[in-house]
């Protein structure tokens, strides 16, 4: 480095910061959040933001066995997962042949993704409620696995167009002259150098399909089969919010999101650049 | 499979996805809107006047005059703070990763906290709101003032909350992007003598442009077609804030006007469309590569 | 490939049957019951619509249990009786008409008043019921029969307490300043330094709720028009008097006197309920205009003697104070059901008297939907009763898109961005836009449903 140790100091001092002002800003929630859990009703209306005045844990129990938010989860996991599957599969095929092939069409497909990203989903509620009566998937898990693959299929597209464009060319020609489809080309060449972007695609999608309430609200009427979000609207009863309990099962829920996502971020999101190549 | 017919097997997953999911309820609500509709009953055809009785509305054009506002506030925001954040969590730093996971925290939040949140923060000093607290703490009770209630800093401030809560996932979208750049590129501009933001300007940069172009797309439509979440929370859609698509709702489902809010929809992917598109052609970086 | 693969193709596999098994499970529940005899489904469209709405779970499932149990035994071919109550408030609209469209079985619907008569009604979510209730009349009071009737037919069978706009104040602050409940707005008015001193707010209220501000509207406007407010809102709805009219600017602006004598925060439009009654109960504010509904959230959150009191008198008009309200909820049929008459016989048998005692019990109400149903004999029970009969919530008879455009108008006039005469002015404008695209006022008696689109 050619530059003078002060000012590398400085720019370090800088650097920590600034990510600790962001940092900051972003913990803020969640530890009013964590704060929040362990008070109790009264306690929290009071003052939300100072700590607990007795630090206590039952709304954590309460948020699992009464509440039964264990049950949500697992439905979550279900949709989310299924969804996840069906978008991947679609969005990566979909995207791979709009970054590599020119083909007639080839704008008018584009055309098309574009417009379907525009429409609200409150517009296309009764729409859909007579598509998916239809295919006799209202009110199951695979249908609304299936809207969500469909709202997250445009951006999703367009992101991995984006990554996918970026590999090097040579890379595939030199598969390709070794006799590989293009499929294969795909699963085994692309996909692994673009691992970066596909994982934060899944990331991101997982993320907006875990939290989505509309579409779970409007087609998956079924109390059994109550998704996480839907689910916590139980807590907003007739008279009294129960906050503390509530925000006891965010922290519960939040958590393990937090660590999945840390997990997958330091696998796939850093590190493992296109330089695999060369 | 031959490398002609290549393209359109790999189109076919997705097109029968958003063909049955998105293309035909698109196309049967457009048909909707064209009859008188309350929800459960079709009525007689309308034709277009559903559309023209919207456009003239008053509370319409203040509804799409907010969502202009809101989204050249918000795209801009995210854009911004995002690719900040992502070059700050690619410093050399130690430690620096764990940044990454920590940044990322407000796009997993639920929205009710999130509003719930945010509404006690900027609440009058008080009610408890911690901003107004703050001001006055350091001297700066001039500055304390009703933030959400207030028409002309609700917007603004709904802005605010909706890039703050996802600067993280514009973050990892260019941070992503920024991994895949060829890293001889940096070292031969080194070896010219580029000092940091120089090489930021004449290497990230332009390297990003897909990737930013992508960015901006995503934030355009969340801040057009899917705000209505951090409106709702923050401001019940008073004060200044009301959006389209919270003008849309409160047609469809608190006065029954199913029709009418489907024309709306339809008028908002108009528009919508003309910026997406003259973002588009503009950007032209669907032509740069092959 | 690897260890790592099969470690994955591993977890795929187990979510592959885990999702198998919750596909068949979450289709069969969709489908009406298959087994032998019939079943019955209650649906409330939000969480206030259930039985014994504010008790503690427990009691709810109780006195569900109890009827269903009584029912049943009336009536052996019913199998099973499936209540669905969920969702907030705000979505219960949606919520039942998504299930309507959907064709989900639907029987009875536990229906708020409200809604009834804004939109459940005349948007053919429900079936007139115009029958049975007349052959049961005798149980309910005559008011309660009254807010189930719309456009002149009767939409449902009342069962639940009354509810009452009223002030609710902390004791202990007001002792503190040397008072006790106000019976005038002067009087109020005059403790205002006194509770400046003390740090304390006088009133607040949950002004980020647009429709919660019309209270304070409607109260000031039966004052105003010496208690003849309902004639006069259909005179403005059928267009021979305007909103600019003096008497109702001069009701604007008694309303508007709460935000500019000091005594009602001026900030109160950043409140929800939530913030507002945390507020209340931190002992921040002194009193907040309400309805009964809060009674049981104030009982079991607050650590300070508290009272009730009507909407005071202002000094200067011929009016007196009224209190609105009405009965809060009843039983509808579906318009979509399948089952009418079995719908409309559990009606019956939960409206008759000793069914609904114990429906009502747990709510200790001070006046509820049937005549011999009297429940609460506390010192608040008793204030309250002295207060009916009530006044018919005014925004019942407006249409939705006025009532709300008049709630965002009030919420910035109380929030003082803009005066009682334009306030006024915006709504005869937005009124004129009505009447401009077809809005004709049908006051209750004809058997069409007013035209407002």
């Amino acid at each position: 480095m050619t530059d003078p140790p002060f000012r590398v100091g400085f720019a370090r001092a800088a650097g920590y910061a600034a990510l600790l002002i962001a940092a900051l800003q972003a913990l803020g929630p969640v530890l009013w959040i964590v704060i929040g859990s362990f008070k109790s009703k009264a306690d929290f209306l009071v003052n939300p933001w100072r700590l607990p005045h007795t630090w206590l844990f039952h709304n954590y129990v309460d948020a699992f066995v009464v509440a039964r938010v264990g049950d949500y989860v697992w439905n979550s996991l279900t949709v989310v997962t299924l969804g996840l599957c069906i978008l991947l599969v679609t969005a990566a095929t979909t995207a791979y042949a709009l970054a590599r092939f020119k083909f007639p069409g080839r704008g008018l497909v584009t055309v098309i993704i574009l417009v379907t990203m525009m429409v609200p989903s409150d517009v296309l509620t009764i729409p859909l409620f007579v598509v998916l009566r239809s295919l006799g998937m209202l009110g199951t898990f695979l249908g609304v696995a299936c809207l969500y693959a469909a709202s997250g299929f445009g951006i999703s597209v367009f992101l991995l167009r984006g990554y996918f464009m970026g590999v090097p060319r040579e890379v595939e020609e030199a598969a390709r002259l070794d006799g590989a489809s293009t499929l294969s080309t795909l699963w085994y060449i692309v996909l692994p150098m673009t691992l970066p972007g596909f994982a934060s695609v899944a990331v991101i999608q997982a993320m907006a399909m875990w939290n989505d309430l509309y579409l779970s609200f409007v087609f998956l009427r079924d109390p059994a089969s109550a998704t996480v979000p839907v689910g916590l609207l139980n807590f907003f009863q007739r008279d009294s919010v129960d906050w503390p309990r509530l925000l006891a099962a965010l922290t519960a829920l939040t958590v393990p999101v937090l660590i999945v996502y840390a997990v997958l971020q330091r696998r796939f999101v850093e590190g493992l650049t296109a330089g695999a190549a060369k | 499979m031959t490398r002609s017919r290549a393209p359109y097997v790999l189109l076919l997953p997705g097109m029968v996805l958003i063909g049955t999911f998105l293309i035909l309820p698109i196309g049967y609500g457009f048909w909707l809107s064209l009859h008188e509709f309350n929800g459960i009953v079709v009525g007689h055809w309308t034709g277009l006047s559903l559309y023209r009785r919207v456009i003239t509305d008053a509370g319409f054009h203040q509804a799409l005059w907010h969502t202009v506002a809101f989204a050249a506030i918000v795209v801009v925001g995210k854009n911004v703070v995002g690719l900040a954040l992502a070059v700050l969590v690619s410093l050399p730093l130690r430690g620096v990763r764990a940044f990454r996971t920590i940044l990322f925290l407000p796009v997993t939040l639920n929205i009710i906290v999130i509003g719930a949140f945010w509404t006690y923060f900027l609440a009058a000093s008080r009610f408890g709101g911690l901003l107004n607290q703050a001001l006055s703490a350091v001297g700066l009770q001039g500055l304390e003032h009703s933030w959400l209630g207030t028409p002309a800093t609700a917007l603004l401030c709904v802005s605010c909350v909706e890039i703050w809560r996802w600067a993280g996932l514009h973050m990892l979208i260019f941070l992503a992007g920024m991994q895949a750049i060829d890293p001889s590129l940096y070292a031969a501009a080194k070896l010219d003598g580029a000092n940091a933001w120089q090489r930021f300007r004449h290497v990230t940069l332009p390297q990003l442009r897909p990737i930013i172009f992508v960015s901006t797309l995503i934030a355009l439509m969340g801040a057009f077609v899917r705000s209505f979440d951090v409106v709702w929370v923050l401001t019940r859609a008073g004060f200044g804030t009301q959006v389209v698509v919270t003008y849309l709702y409160s047609e469809a489902f608190k006065f029954g006007h199913f029709a009418q809010a489907t024309a709306t929809g339809y008028i908002l992917l108009v528009i919508i469309a003309i910026f997406a598109f003259a973002y588009y052609f503009l950007s032209n970086s669907g032509e740069q590569h092959d | 490939m690897s260890g790592k693969a099969r470690v994955i193709l591993g977890v795929i596999a187990l979510y592959l049957a885990t999702l198998g098994w919750h596909w068949i499970h979450a289709s069969k529940q969709g489908r009406a019951s298959e087994g032998t005899g019939v079943k019955l489904v209650v649906f409330g469209p939000s969480s206030w619509d259930g039985f014994a709405p504010g008790a503690a779970e427990d009691v709810v499932a109780r006195v569900t249990g109890e009827l269903d149990a009584g029912f049943r035994i009336e009536h052996p071919q019913v199998k099973q009786i499936v209540h669905d109550v969920r969702g907030p408030v705000a979505d219960g609209l949606a919520r039942l008409r998504n299930a309507e469209v959907a064709g989900d079985q639907l029987d009875v619907v536990v229906c708020a008043a409200n809604p009834v008569n804004t939109s459940y009604a005349r948007g053919g979510l429900i079936a007139p019921l115009d029958t049975l209730v007349t052959r049961i009349r005798e149980r309910f009071t005559p008011g309660a029969v009254e807010n189930f009737t719309v456009d002149g037919r009767i939409w449902g069978a009342p069962l639940s307490a009354v509810n009452l706009t009223t002030f609710f104040y902390n004791k202990d602050l007001f002792a503190d300043v040397g008072a006790g409940a106000p019976k005038t707005f002067s009087a109020f008015q005059a403790l205002v330094p006194k509770f400046r001193a003390a740090n304390v707010i006088p009133v607040v209220h949950q002004g980020k709720n647009a429709w919660m501000w019309l209270f304070y509207y409607m109260s000031a406007l039966a004052q105003a028009t010496g208690n003849q407010q309902v004639l006069f809102v259909e005179r403005m709805l059928d267009g021979t008097t305007k909103f600019t009219d003096t008497t109702n600017v001069h009701a604007l602006q008694l309303a508007r006197n709460w935000v500019d004598d000091g005594l009602l925060d001026a900030q109160s439009n950043e409140l929800d309920e939530t913030t507002m009654k945390s507020v209340f109960y931190s002992g921040k504010a002194a009193a907040f205009f309400g309805d009964t509904w809060d009674i049981p959230g104030i009982t079991s959150n607050v650590t300070f003697h508290w009272g009730v009191f009507p909407f005071p008198q202002y000094d200067s008009e011929s009016g007196h104070p009224e209190a609105f309200g009405g009965v809060e909820s009843g039983l509808c049929v579906s318009a979509t059901t399948k089952q009418p008459a079995l719908a409309e016989a559990y009606i019956e048998f939960a409206t008759r008297d000793e069914n609904a005692r114990r429906l009502l019990q747990p709510l200790g109400a001070f006046a509820t939907s049937h005549k011999n149903i009297v429940e609460g004999d506390d010192e608040i029970s008793r204030e309250l009763r002295t207060q009916l009969p009530a006044a018919k919530f005014l925004d019942w008879i407006f249409p939705p898109e006025l009532t709300d455009f008049m709630q965002r108008q009030m919420q910035a006039m109380m929030g003082q961005t803009q005066t009682p005469e334009q306030t006024a002015a915006n709504i005869e404008a937005k009124y004129q836009t009505l009447v401009r695209a077809g809005y004709v006022y049908k006051p209750t008696g004809s058997a069409s449903p007013a035209a407002t689109k």
